[in-house]
């Protein structure tokens, strides 16, 4: 605790707060275009702190990194263009919520969520991480199968009217998600000898295609048809009230457990969380109250902020004591970590404690300061709703283009996004839901290379995913996740029959 | 007929990726080949698609007149124009060129507003993500 205090001591520097400041700002901004992810974000701004001090550049990168998390939900939510994959969750609620008039809300939970779920990660991180580091490292590929697995059985319940359509579209996603080297062999699968195709589809592209571009081709018709429903969507600024919060409490503090564990687990980033906290609170939720997830409700948007900004300071657990980066913005800052001289790793946190700990207070202030700016911003986002749809149409059209392009400064992904964007129009005129492609495009590759290894590692024994009992619990659990909402739309059904 | 016509359109996709990734080669070590999952997901798609065929359909999207389809087709059509001549005449020009389009589809016929927008869209996005992000955009002959 001491030492803790003592970290926050040495933040009370001009220069050091408004670092934390630019790089909260910068991460907001930078989240909240299509296209920009967290990683790409420090990633960019990594060159800028070779020359810094260790704490401040550190901190610099911490502050995107937090605010990115966050302004991925901004797009999200107002636009249903995810800022950031780990958003994608948060636009299934957030945006309903839009149309419904209660964007300031939505803006307002998110934040609340995101601050929640960045504190709870952090003070996780500053209490108990080597004993959280050493529960994530019990994590091996049958484990890591069973993970992917329960994500995807979410499909299920984030299919909206029709399961079976649903289940389709992830299934096709997952095909697509084989397109490229295979994981364990790197032989080109449906590659037909294109050599864009040799890495695989990105799921970036295909998101916003999905999401965003689909949307535009959806308003172009609306507007074509003279609806007046396309001007319907009002600006609000009404923030949650306290006793709508209090209802997402329990929510968002489950929620920012899930994403900060999953963000411990080595391979499983932000995105991830979101949809697997997501379905868990959807799970928790009473029976009549199951059916509002997808048309607007608010803990659905709680849940899946308080779970992406979890992971943030979980990323951190297996970074700062094994020095293994337990996602890709983890990746850039461990580069980040070894440029100014410091190898992390279970040595650091008695080498450097002084640095440890003023990390650890630097994310609680950049999570202070996001939950500032984004409240500050909330009136400023939501004015762009009064921007009149058929503006703000091919103004979203041209940041998919460039937002797919700025992934890997490649046409490929245009075409990609393009193409996803036109099929996604379809899939939406007839009832397909686009969540399942993004989350199996997500979980695909996760899910099938570590199936064979675990494969490998039995000998080809399936018993290998029942004897572990990490693994058992997540597979039943993720059965159960996939076959209750079926049974539960059956029931009603059936009901409604009689 | 919309379900039964999808559904065997999927067969024939699920029984596509069955064929090709049948000619993926064994893995040598232990464990299954680069085949068994998308082959596995074949047949998942194949099962699900007969059970898409065999749904009532619940249909009641308003559909566009034929103005509107041919409005329609004319926006969809310009995208795919402006994805393709980006690299050509560059992403200033281009993307000038497709927001009055899409714009004037769109109903809007203040001449100040079309020019305006589509010029402040470019030049906004070109300063944020080359000047100010350093993220490279594509240029052409014409910027």
């Amino acid at each position: 605790m001491d030492l803790l205090l003592l970290g926050f001591e040495r933040l009370l520097h001009v220069d050091i707060i408004l670092l934390l400041v630019a790089g909260v700002i910068a991460g907001i901004i930078i989240g909240s275009l299509p296209g920009l992810t967290s990683t790409m974000g420090v990633a960019l701004f990594l060159p800028v702190t070779f020359g810094m001090d260790p704490v401040n550049g550190l901190l610099l990168l911490i502050g995107i990194y937090f605010g990115s998390i966050y302004g991925g939900s901004i797009a999200a939510i107002l636009l249903n263009t995810p800022g950031t994959p780990a958003s994608a969750a948060t636009a299934m609620d957030g945006y309903p919520m839009t149309q419904k008039g209660e964007a300031g809300k939505a803006l307002g939970i998110a934040v609340i969520a995101s601050g929640m779920g960045g504190i709870v990660s952090v003070l996780m991180l500053t209490f108990i991480s080597p004993q959280l580091a050493r529960v994530a490292l019990n994590f091996s590929a049958p484990e890591m199968f069973a993970l992917a697995l329960f994500g995807l059985s979410i499909i299920s319940s984030i299919s909206g009217k029709s399961v079976l359509k649903g289940l389709i579209a992830g299934v096709v996603g997952l095909i697509i998600a084989t397109i490229g080297m295979d994981p364990m062999t790197s032989f080109p699968r449906f590659t037909f000898d294109q050599l864009s195709l040799l890495n695989g589809v990105s799921f970036i592209p295909v998101m916003i295609g999905l999401f965003a571009v689909s949307e535009a081709l959806l308003g172009l018709e609306e507007q074509l048809r003279g609806s007046k429903k396309i001007n319907k969507v009002i600006a609000s600024y009404v923030l949650p009230k306290w006793h709508e919060v209090k209802r997402l409490i329990s929510s968002m503090l489950r929620s920012s457990f899930i994403g900060t564990f999953i963000g411990i687990i080595p391979g499983a980033g932000a995105d991830i969380a979101a949809y697997v906290a997501y379905n868990e609170t959807k799970r928790f939720s009473k029976k009549e109250e199951k059916e509002s997830f997808g048309n607007g409700n608010p803990k659905g948007v709680a849940s899946a902020e308080a779970a992406n900004n979890g992971v943030t300071g979980g990323a951190m657990v297996p970074l700062l004591t094994l020095g293994i980066p337990g996602d890709a913005v983890a990746a850039v800052l461990l580069g980040a970590l070894v440029v100014q001289g410091i190898q992390p790793g279970p040595q650091l946190f008695t080498t450097s404690s002084d640095l440890v700990y003023t990390l650890f207070a630097g994310m609680f202030l950049a999570t202070l300061l996001m939950m500032l700016f984004g409240f500050l911003g909330i009136r400023l986002f939501t004015k762009i709703l009064k921007v009149k749809k058929n503006i703000l149409i091919p103004i979203i059209l041209v940041l998919s283009v460039i937002g797919a392009y700025a992934i890997s400064n490649n046409f490929f992904d245009v075409y990609v996004m393009l193409v996803s964007g036109i099929i996604g129009y379809f899939m939406k005129k007839h009832g397909f839901p686009a969540s399942p492609v993004v989350l199996a495009l997500i979980l695909g590759p996760m899910a099938e290379s570590e199936f064979r290894r675990s494969l490998v590692m039995s000998e080809g024994a399936y018993s290998i995913f029942f004897t572990r009992p990490i693994a058992a619990v997540l597979i039943i659990l993720a059965t159960l996740s996939l076959v209750v909402p079926i049974m539960f739309k059956k029931r009603k059904t059936i009901e409604q029959l009689n | 007929m919309f379900n039964r016509l999808l559904g065997l359109g999927l067969i024939l996709f699920s029984g596509t990726v069955w064929m090709l990734a049948g000619a993926f080669p064994e893995q040598n070590t232990s464990g299954p080949g680069p085949a068994l999952f998308p082959q596995m997901l074949a047949v998942l798609l194949l099962i699900l698609s007969i059970s898409l065929m065999l749904t009532k359909e619940n249909r009641h999207s308003e559909g566009l007149d034929k103005r509107g389809k041919i409005f329609f087709s004319l926006g969809v059509l310009m995208v795919i124009l402006y994805v393709a001549i980006i690299q050509l005449i560059g992403f200033g020009v281009a993307t000038l060129l497709v927001t009055i389009g899409w714009m004037w589809l769109m109903k809007i016929r203040k001449w100040w507003v079309l020019l305006t927008t589509s010029t402040l869209l470019p030049a906004s996005v070109i300063f944020a993500f080359e000047y100010l992000l350093r993220v490279p955009i594509p240029h052409g002959l014409l910027y």
